[in-house]
This record gives structure tokens, C-alpha cells and sequence, in this order.
């Protein structure tokens, strides 16, 4: 994705749009995913309509990536919490969820849900995404301290679990 | 214990397909101008969807403010065409059609239609217009233009154990 073709979608242009929801839905879809587990696909849409509804003020178009890890990041952790407090009524059915994931995804998904999003959060943002300390502190708008703290636990969860 | 990163290579992350009809609500979003509706059709995805793709043929069945339809040129999924307004006459569209998915701008007019199954029988589908030099003044004739899209894509789609019956099918917004 250019600088330039952001721009276009930027200015309105109806193809460059699409051509952006084109190239962040997958990512998008990982981020939500493994931050919020089965609210993931509400965090979604829901970062994908705040992204194309202020895309116009975004101010560097090379700071999408950025801008857009940052809405995912919160969307996710928010809708993971209030998923918490509000337990889902019913698991996925057959009809209208996902498509049925691997024995090995399974497995992910139940290790992450015993970490609290905040702690799933800096895990994908330090692991999976790549980001250093003081980028997912950014992103999560807390002290470097705090990320090191909670990787260190969740990483450590995360080890536990998937040992069990 | 080891504070070694998690590797994604070694672990699946859970992820989120995220669908046409999700995608396309999300562009509406950025799209003030247009109007942005929803129906549910009681067949499978692909009986709609082949329907609905078929821009030359059917777009004019279905669409009020198409007489006709002519494919200019394709490339892969991109199109250009020529569709003409009953009252405007011709105009060009750059159009963006995969299964699920159609975007088509021209001058005057920009139109989204999606789609995504909703079990094995049941399709959902999202269609939006608008004008951008018309703005937001022009949105409430173009949501009662969509609506009539939808009342001529029901007659004209059926279904299958219920033909002649259109209260099997629902519609939502």
C-alpha cells in the first residue's frame, strides 16, 4: 500500500478505500482475534469503521500502520473486558461463526483466554507484531516499566498453560 | 522460567476472517454521502451472488436507476463499464467485483453491494448508493431507491421451497 494510493482514499476516492479495508482486514483480523478471542470479531468491525470514518484526519498517511495498530489494540482490550463482565449466552454455533479452526488454534484460543486482555495485549503487540518496549508502551499508553512487568507474566502464563 | 518471546511461527494465533458484508459496512462508514441498507435472502450465497454479479444482465432488472448495462473492458477483478440512467444517459463506471464484493464508481454515482453467507441457505447482503456531488441532502432518495432494489431482488430471488411467497424471507436494516 503507497503513500500515494492512501492519499487517494484519503480524498474520497471510493477504490482507494477498498483498496485499504483490502489491505488491513487480515491484520486487523489478527490483532482482534488474539487480543479479544471470541469478541474479536465485534473489536473488528469496530476498528475498521473508526478507521475509515477518521481516515480523512489522519495527517501522515505513513502513520496508518500505526494509527490503525493503536485503535485495534484498544478496541480489542475494551471489548475483551466488557466480554468478561457480560459472558457470552452461547458459544459459536455452527452457522454463524468462524470457520471451524485447528486443533492447534483450539489450543491458542484456551491458553490465551486464561491471560487478561491487557496481558494478551502486550503479548501480541511484543510477539506477534514485533513492536519494541516503548512502541507497545505508546500503544497502550502506559510506562515501559508496566510492558516489561506484564510481558514478563504473561509470557510466563502463557508457558504454563500451554504445558499443562 | 524463560522470558523467550512467543513465537507466532510455533503458535496459532487466533484470527478473524473478516467478511464482505463487515468490510463494506466499514467503507460506508467513511462514505457520508451514501445510503446503506441490509436484506437477508433465504438462499444459498453462490445463487445470490452469481445473480447479483452479472452487472450486464441483471443490474437492470433489479436496479431503478439502470436501464442498461455494457462491459468496456476487464482486468481481472477490475471493470470498466457503461450503464445508462434513464434520465442522465451514459456514464462510465470503474467497478471492483470479486465473490462477495462489488465497488462501482463513475462520475455522478458511487454504489457498494456485499454479501456473505449466513449459514448454508441463507445470505445476507448490503447494498449502498450515493452521489458525492449530490452530498448528504440527496441520502433519503437513495435509501427509498435501494429499498426498491431490494422489493425487485425478492421477487426476483425467491426461495427456493416458497416460490410466490415472499414473506419467507426476511428483511432486516
Amino acid at each position: 500500500m503507497t503513500s500515494e494510493r492512501i492519499r487517494e482514499a484519503q480524498g474520497g476516492d471510493l477504490l482507494a478505500m477498498g483498496d485499504v479495508l483490502d489491505a488491513l482486514s487480515p491484520w486487523v483480523g489478527r490483532l482482534c482475534g488474539s487480543i479479544a478471542l471470541d469478541a474479536g470479531p465485534d473489536a473488528a468491525q469496530e476498528t475498521l469503521i473508526q478507521v475509515m470514518r477518521d481516515l480523512r484526519g489522519l495527517r501522515d498517511p505513513d502513520a496508518l500502520r500505526g494509527w490503525v495498530r493503536r485503535i485495534a489494540t484498544r478496541e480489542a482490550i475494551r471489548h475483551a473486558t466488557r466480554r468478561r463482565r457480560e459472558p457470552p449466552i452461547a458459544d459459536w454455533d455452527d452457522t454463524s461463526g468462524p470457520p471451524p479452526d485447528p486443533a492447534l488454534r483450539r489450543d491458542v484460543a484456551r491458553v490465551l483466554d486464561a491471560l487478561s486482555p491487557d496481558q494478551r495485549a502486550v503479548l501480541v503487540l511484543r510477539d506477534l507484531e514485533g513492536l519494541s518496549e516503548a512502541e507497545a508502551a505508546e500503544v497502550l499508553d502506559c510506562a515501559r516499566g508496566t510492558i516489561k512487568s506484564r510481558l514478563h507474566r504473561a509470557r510466563e502464563a502463557f508457558r504454563e498453560r500451554w504445558n499443562e | 522460567m524463560s522470558d523467550e518471546p512467543i513465537h507466532a511461527s510455533r503458535y496459532a494465533w487466533p484470527e478473524v476472517e473478516i467478511d464482505p458484508v463487515t468490510r463494506m459496512r466499514a467503507l460506508a462508514a467513511g462514505l457520508p454521502h451514501v445510503a446503506v441498507d441490509e436484506t437477508l435472502f433465504a438462499l444459498p450465497f453462490d445463487r445470490v451472488w452469481s445473480f447479483v454479479a452479472d452487472l450486464a444482465t441483471n443490474t437492470p432488472r433489479f436496479e431503478g436507476l439502470v436501464a442498461d448495462v455494457r462491459p468496456l473492458e476487464q482486468q481481472g477483478e477490475r471493470l470498466r463499464l457503461a450503464a445508462r440512467n434513464p434520465i442522465l444517459g451514459w456514464s462510465e463506471f470503474d467497478v471492483v467485483l470479486r465473490p462477495g464484493w462489488c465497488l462501482m464508481r463513475s462520475r455522478l454515482g458511487e454504489v457498494g453491494m456485499a454479501a456473505r453467507p449466513e449459514g448454508p441457505r441463507a445470505t445476507r447482503f448490503l447494498h449502498f448508493e450515493g452521489s458525492p456531488l449530490l452530498g448528504r441532502l440527496a441520502r433519503p432518495f437513495f435509501a427509498w431507491n435501494i429499498r426498491q432494489d431490494f422489493r425487485r431482488l425478492h421477487s426476483l430471488l425467491p426461495p427456493d421451497d416458497a416460490r410466490g411467497e415472499p414473506g419467507r424471507t426476511d428483511r432486516s436494516s
